[in-house]
């Protein structure tokens, strides 16, 4: 987008008092302007990409096919988040959480609110008489997950949408969305969405996508990891980050 | 004018021996009758001190015009015992409260001590009269009292109570007397004429403490007793109320007096009970036991709202009482340096509306359990920690799998399991996984010597492979070419499986033996839940849909599951 369009643009964004949603551009990795607050991912490599770590006071998601890293991903980042001595949040869709592995991972259980949602419900994309089912399930995590941001206090909410059916996801409002975003922003707390695909995340949130590297696959859990900030700004997008996951 | 009601332990032999004597067998204060020895005294005055569950002084100025001279009204609050039950009290008229507890501690009966006296009748009482205050455990007010006035008389160096206590000398309070004692001093009066600049040269301020006592001296002003009034509000309604929203308005009405009441005493609700009469004349009854004691009235409101649409009342509701049980307010220094904690209210508040939604099960923090299953886990109560230093001190990197197989080789176990198959990744994930149960077990008894988990600096680490775990395994078919799977399928919607790129096992487990297994009758589902002891071979296999499955063959039954996806 030509610079003059874009200068246009974020006129009429500060003329309409929606200037909080601008982000400054990223120039070599270095941000312009106010230097957004920041909580580390537990990845040094992602950190570094990310100018510290995931912002604070926005919603960022994870996404990425099966078996890519996303939970793995997840883990370190609340894992990293109770190490400092913050509370966490997890709201569990369709209960896959493992306890043993979060341990391993590092993540401290008992500084960690586990929401299980129903382990019944089909979690992969359904028969046409089981879709009910489903949206009741992302329905309950979500009046969940905002019940969870505006009670506050939590360094980390993390909502986990990785199974559930696209068509139930792209049923769910678009307000939806807007509403987390709103209710974390100020707040001292990351919003973390995990899905499949792309679906929902602040302006000023980052967008972490994993990509399974093919052939390598067997001697450790690899991903690239591809980061993408505010959608207006072309050439977000910077080279891919390696994400190794191992024992 | 003070007047002291004692009452007296059971002697351990009877006849000839004083009703005080330290050889006697204490047979421990009794709360019932000490209660009723502070109604007794209420009945005659509103300036009540309880020093302990034996010794009740009280003020009696004033009450010769309702019952004459002081050995009416003594012998009026000996009989005011008797009636309540409480047998022969010694009751004690002095000037002062010293005094009076002296007398009534070593004499039985009723002893008025007229003014100016004090020193005669004292003088002739053995020393160990003074043990008499002593702190007693069941009373934190006179134990919080002692330590006041501890504080406040003595000057010993810290150093030298340092080294007596780490002598096991006994406590600074009982040693003056056995120094005393050691003296030669037998009684109060042989005390009192030691003279006070000797006296606390050799013993310091503590001795002429005590000495004070031995004069009869009071140490500070009578503090009264308060007399706890119950927290508790009920209310009769006009009509029956049988929806959730007027509840709310007459929950309202008798929560706002109450925390006020609350706040006057400093108080906080610590347990919240509800008692709803209903229209058929049954009572339900709800009980809240609130994580930290608090007193804002919408709060409680909200919690009993929300308590209520999970247990709903089965008719209509025509009278409602709240009762409280209070607590010390609690007084937290929040640290400026460290992250806040969100409050116990908002927890509280955020966990009941939770449970109205989730599941009262379903929302809590995640807890590992001394198992080897597979899955295993414990759902606890989620709470926040008071103090923010407490959450600063254990922000320590939890252990590393390596460190943990250290400390456990420290302590002679192995806690690697066989595990035959291909010396891959997935290899030392199992052994991940055999470690990781015992994580937070092994986390405080750590190899003697070594404290791997406090010194071990924060530092950035490679991400663990985790699992999606699969509450209830997906039931799955699997084909097998020379003992290794080759395709595997199931009906799940989104999981139909495919072929197998590589794949890792078996890794055999079992376990819990002691249990039904199934080849008793029992259903696999039983053994799926953890109701039953498990026996399977493990594998991890990566499918053509490029997903990397965990999955099992039990060995019971022969059939085959999909435990866990690997993301």
């Amino acid at each position: 987008m030509p610079a003059a369009c874009r200068a246009d643009v974020e006129t009429l964004l500060r003329n309409k008092k929606l200037d909080r949603t601008l982000v400054p551009v990223a120039t070599a990795g270095v941000p312009v302007g106010v230097v957004q607050e920041t909580a580390k991912t537990g990845l040094f490599e992602l950190d570094q990409q990310l100018g510290g770590g995931l912002p604070l006071g926005q919603m960022s998601e994870i996404v990425g096919p099966r078996s890519s890293g996303r939970t793995s991903l997840l883990m370190s980042i609340l894992a990293s988040a109770t190490s400092r001595g913050e509370m966490v949040a997890l709201v569990d869709t369709f209960d896959v959480f493992d306890p043993e592995s979060a341990a391993t991972a590092g993540v401290v259980l008992s500084r960690m609110l586990w929401v299980r949602g129903d382990s019944c419900a089909p979690a992969f994309p359904s028969l046409a008489h089981r879709q009910t089912g489903a949206d009741r399930v992302i329905t309950r995590a979500l009046k969940a997950t905002n019940l969870i941001l505006q009670s506050g206090g939590f360094g980390v909410i993390a909502l986990d949408l990785a199974d559930a059916p696209p068509h139930a996801l792209r049923r769910v409002p678009m307000t939806t969305w807007l509403r987390f975003q709103r209710v974390v922003e100020g707040q001292e707390a990351i919003g973390v969405i995990l899905g499949s695909a792309p679906m929902s995340r602040s302006a000023g949130g980052v967008s972490v996508s994993l990509h399974p590297r093919q052939g390598q696959m067997w001697r450790n859990l690899e991903s690239d990891v591809r980061t993408a900030r505010a959608r207006l700004v072309p050439g977000a997008d910077t080279s891919p980050v390696r994400l190794r996951a191992s024992a | 004018m003070f007047a002291c009601l004692y009452k007296p332990d059971q002697p351990r032999e009877h006849g000839g021996r004083p009703p005080f004597s330290p050889d006697a067998e204490k047979t421990g204060s009794d709360p019932a009758s000490g209660s009723r020895l502070l109604d007794v005294a209420r009945l005659f005055s509103p300036r009540v001190d309880a020093r302990s569950e034996t010794v009740v002084t009280l003020e009696v100025d004033g009450l010769t015009r309702l019952f004459g001279d002081h050995k009416t009204i003594g012998d009026q609050l000996r009989r005011a015992a008797v009636d309540a039950g409480l047998g022969s009290v010694h009751v004690a008229v002095a000037t002062t409260r010293t005094t009076a507890i002296l007398c009534a501690a070593a004499r039985a009966g009723v002893t008025v001590v007229p003014a100016g006296d004090e020193a005669a009748f004292l003088a002739l009482l053995p020393l160990r009269m003074l043990e008499v205050f002593l702190p007693d455990p069941a009373c934190p007010a006179e134990a919080g009292r002692q330590a006041v006035w501890r504080r406040r008389e003595s000057r010993l160096p810290r150093a030298s109570s340092r080294s007596r206590e780490s002598r096991g000398t006994p406590t600074p309070d009982t040693r003056v007397l056995s120094v005393l004692s050691r003296w030669g001093i037998r009684t109060l009066g042989q005390f009192a004429a030691l003279p006070a600049v000797e006296l606390s040269e050799r013993i310091g301020q503590e001795g002429l403490a005590w000495q004070r006592l031995a004069r009869g001296d009071d140490t500070g002003p009578l503090v009264s007793t308060r007399e706890e009034d119950p927290f508790e509000a009920t209310v009769d309604l006009e009509w029956p109320v049988e929806s959730l929203e007027p509840l709310s308005f007459v929950l309202s009405g008798l929560l706002d007096p109450l925390c006020q009441r609350l706040e006057r005493r400093d108080r906080g609700a610590a347990v919240l009970h509800l008692h709803l009469r209903l229209v058929t004349k049954d009572t339900h009854s709800r009980s809240l036991q609130l994580p930290a004691p608090m007193r804002d009235a919408k709060v409680l409101r909200t919690l009993l709202l929300l308590d209520l649409e999970s247990h709903q009342a089965s008719a209509g509701v025509d009278r409602v009482t709240v009762t409280i049980d209070p607590t010390p307010g609690r007084i937290v220094q929040e640290s400026l340096l460290t992250r806040a904690l969100p409050a116990p209210e908002q927890v509280s508040t955020l966990l009941a509306r939770l449970g109205a939604l989730m599941g009262d099960t379903r929302c809590g923090s995640p807890a590992l359990v001394d198992t080897h299953r597979p899955g295993a886990f414990a759902m606890t109560p989620f709470r926040v920690p008071e103090s923010p230093v407490a959450t600063a001190k254990v922000g320590a990197r939890p252990p590393s799998p390596s460190e943990l197989r250290r400390a456990s080789a420290c302590q002679g176990s192995s806690p690697l399991r066989d595990s035959p198959g291909s010396p891959t990744l997935l290899t030392e994930l199992r052994r991940g996984h055999v470690v990781a149960p015992r994580a937070e077990a092994d986390a405080a008894s750590a190899c003697q010597g070594s404290s791997p988990l406090r010194d071990s600096p924060v530092s950035p680490r490679s991400p663990t492979a985790c699992l999606r775990r699969f509450r209830l395994p997906i039931p799955a078919r699997v084909l097998i070419d020379h003992n290794r799977p080759v395709v595997v399928k199931t009906d799940r919607p989104g999981l139909s499986g495919g072929h197998v790129h590589a794949c890792a096992g078996p890794w055999r487990t079992s376990g819990e033996w002691w249990k039904t297994s199934t080849a008793q009758g029992m259903s696999g589902m039983e053994a799926l839940r953890g109701l039953t002891g498990w026996n399977r071979d493990e594998w991890d296999v990566s499918l053509g849909d490029g997903g990397l499955y965990r999955i099992f063959e039990d060995r019971e039954s022969g059939r085959w599951f999909v435990e866990a996806v690997v993301d």
